[in-house]
């Protein structure tokens, strides 16, 4: 990694990230962080892991509540667009039939539905996620490359309230951590 | 044998429910013949008949199709959907006044097709009897509770078998099926392990089992129920009474599940997890059930062809009007609505409220199916509709309990019993 070559140096700490061996040790520090009362900070693991979210103390995202809008928008949309299409900007008589009518219009419904919540789940969740996200501290912690491979770290950011450098190291030894390292921003 | 797993009750569990159901039939009928309402009599009947045939069939498709996907939550309640499955004979006993009322009378209370004097006047009538005609109705009657009760009793039995004895060596199968279960391991590239011979076994029973029974339903729905209206025809009309079943065999599996929780039997094998995946398939069949719905209103719409619309003219036309509104708010909006969030699908008591709620529209469903054959001004209420719904249910009820002693709850042996037992949402 580029930067791990860097000379210069760091301009601060953003914080520090902690080494797990599995994911056993990693759900049971989780456990620890949270009691201990820190707010800004988070796990990252190779693989989703069962019951790390009650570890962290993660509430329900409010994802499904947000789609659910984008949902109804896209129905009331689609509704309004057939109506004003086929019955008043260009109303065309076919069989006889009512220019506008519930039946021919609800696939339509259905479809406008399904792509405006697909759409607002797509854009919520990247939003609710910051992502994209192509900077991170995070890199500067040549170890860290392995969290894609087979670590599983913590990192409590320097911002956080409870947070004191040799404390904070420490306190994560302490919670089974087998090596932590203080991560670097640069220029 | 474990015995860890085993329901034991006194016989009065099954024997009162299944007295009661028996009784409120008999009382039906007399009542029927006394107020001269056997018409009506057997209209209600024929619904409650309807009702479990319909339970029963989503059973059976469940077991098969998790069966054959490799469900893993699926297994600790599996046992549940074999046992209402293994009901089919009993079924077919209890639908077999409808044929026989076939060749003994000449109006048929139900099927105006099987009456000689209106299809002697009927065009449209006399093209079809060469389908709808007593005979041939009675043998097709015959072959889908055969094919159905086979299937049931030999994933009832494959999966018992395994409880009491897992050495597969002791699996009594012809040469053919070993011949085929040979191939289909093979072809899988599955070793032939230990006891994989149980499991492939019943993968390959219900590889073919799907098509051929889902044949039966389609063709049972329209001889059972689209041919109370003889003129009509839809050709999704299948899909339709399926779902309706399906439905509502989640909405008793969940019943039956909450019930062994309870009374602690369970308690520590079907967790949340689990309910909460029955209350995803309740929602999702009950979806399915809207789209089915609008597919056939939807080309009807288009088609407008007389015979196809006088469905909908009777039904949104009508005293019936009313019902439709009903069914269209209670089996989709509320649910839909309700069902949707996160939040009650990990509520086991909100499920099981869900539940009871299905078992009714369900009900009311295939009530508007079938009624408005009979009584085309509006509803014709009487308390026959209560009195044979109940008495189905209460039978039933019986029949379940009475076979869910006889063996374990859960099929403990299966392969992959440990992996269901720690099932976990995966969000």
């Amino acid at each position: 990694m580029a930067a791990a070559v860097k000379t210069a140096p760091p301009l601060r700490f953003t914080g520090v990230v902690a080494e797990f061996a599995n994911p056993k040790t990693l759900t049971d520090a989780a456990k620890q962080v949270r009691e201990a009362g820190f707010k800004k900070w988070d796990c990252y693991t190779p693989f989703p892991i069962h019951g790390l979210d009650k570890a962290m103390g993660l509430k329900p995202s409010p994802l499904g509540y947000i789609v659910f809008v984008g949902g109804l928008t896209g129905l009331c949309l689609a509704l309004l667009m057939m109506w004003w299409m086929n019955s008043y900007d260009y109303p065309v008589s076919i069989s006889n039939k009512p220019l506008f009518s519930v039946w021919p219009v609800i696939p339509v419904l259905f479809e406008c539905t399904v792509l405006f919540s697909v759409f607002t789940n797509i854009g919520t969740m990247l939003a609710l996620n910051n992502l994209p996200k192509p900077y991170n501290p995070l890199f500067n912690v040549s170890e860290f490359a392995r969290v894609t491979d087979d670590k599983f770290f913590i990192y409590i950011e320097s911002d956080d309230e409870k947070y004191d450098d040799h404390k904070t190291e420490s306190f994560l030894k302490s919670i089974g951590a087998v090596q932590v390292e203080t991560v670097p921003e640069y220029e | 044998m474990s015995t860890k797993y085993q329901f034991t009750t006194e016989n009065k569990t099954w024997q009162l429910p299944m007295i009661a159901g028996v009784g409120l039939l008999l009382v039906s009928g007399i009542y029927g013949v006394i107020a001269g309402d056997m018409h009506g009599f057997w209209a209600s009947y024929h619904v409650g008949f309807l009702f479990t045939l319909g339970i029963t069939i989503g059973a059976l498709f469940l077991v098969m199709i998790m069966t054959i996907a490799k469900a893993h939550w699926h297994i600790v309640i599996r046992r549940f959907h074999e046992t209402i499955a293994w009901s089919f004979p009993v079924l077919a006993l209890a639908g077999l006044p409808m044929v026989i009322l076939l060749f003994t009378s000449d109006h048929h209370p139900l099927f105006e097709w099987a009456h000689k004097d209106v299809v002697a006047k009927d065009l449209i009538l006399q093209g079809k009897s060469g389908y709808l005609n007593p005979t041939f109705f009675a043998i097709r009657y015959v072959i889908y509770f055969f094919v159905w009760s086979w299937l049931a009793f030999r994933l009832h039995k494959l999966s018992t078998q395994e409880d009491e004895n897992p050495d597969p060596s002791n699996l009594s199968i012809g040469p053919l099926t070993r011949l085929g279960l040979k191939l289909h391991i093979a072809g899988t590239g599955e070793a032939l392990e230990n006891r994989l011979e149980y499991f492939q076994l019943r993968r390959l029973t219900s590889a073919w089992g799907i098509p051929i029974s889902a044949l039966c339903v389609a063709f049972a729905s329209f001889d059972f129920l689209m041919s109370l209206q003889p003129h009509w025809f839809s050709t999704i009309f299948g899909v339709n009474f399926f779902i309706g079943g399906w439905v509502t065999s989640h909405a008793v599996l969940l019943l039956v599940a909450l019930y062994f929780v309870r009374n602690g039997k369970l308690a520590d094998v079907i967790s949340d997890e689990h309910f909460h995946d029955m209350g995803k398939l309740m929602f999702a069949f009950t979806v399915f059930w809207a789209y089915i719905g609008v597919s056939q209103a939807l080309l009807y719409w288009y088609a407008n062809l007389p015979e196809e619309t006088i469905f909908y003219k009777v039904r949104f036309e009508s005293g019936w009007l009313g019902w439709s509104w009903f069914l269209l708010f209670g089996h989709f909006v509320m649910p839909f609505l309700l069902l949707i969030g996160r939040a009650i699908k990990r509520r086991k008591e909100a499920l099981a409220a869900m539940a009871v709620w299905f078992l009714i529209i369900h009900f009311a469903d295939l009530y508007w199916n079938a009624m408005p054959a009979l009584y085309k001004t509006g509803p014709h209420y009487s308390i026959l509709d209560l009195t044979c719904w109940l008495g189905f249910v209460f039978f039933f009820v019986g029949l379940f309990f009475y076979k869910i002693r006889q063996h374990s709850l859960v099929p403990y042996n299966d392969i992959y019993f440990q992996k269901s037992l720690h099932f976990h949402q995966s969000f």
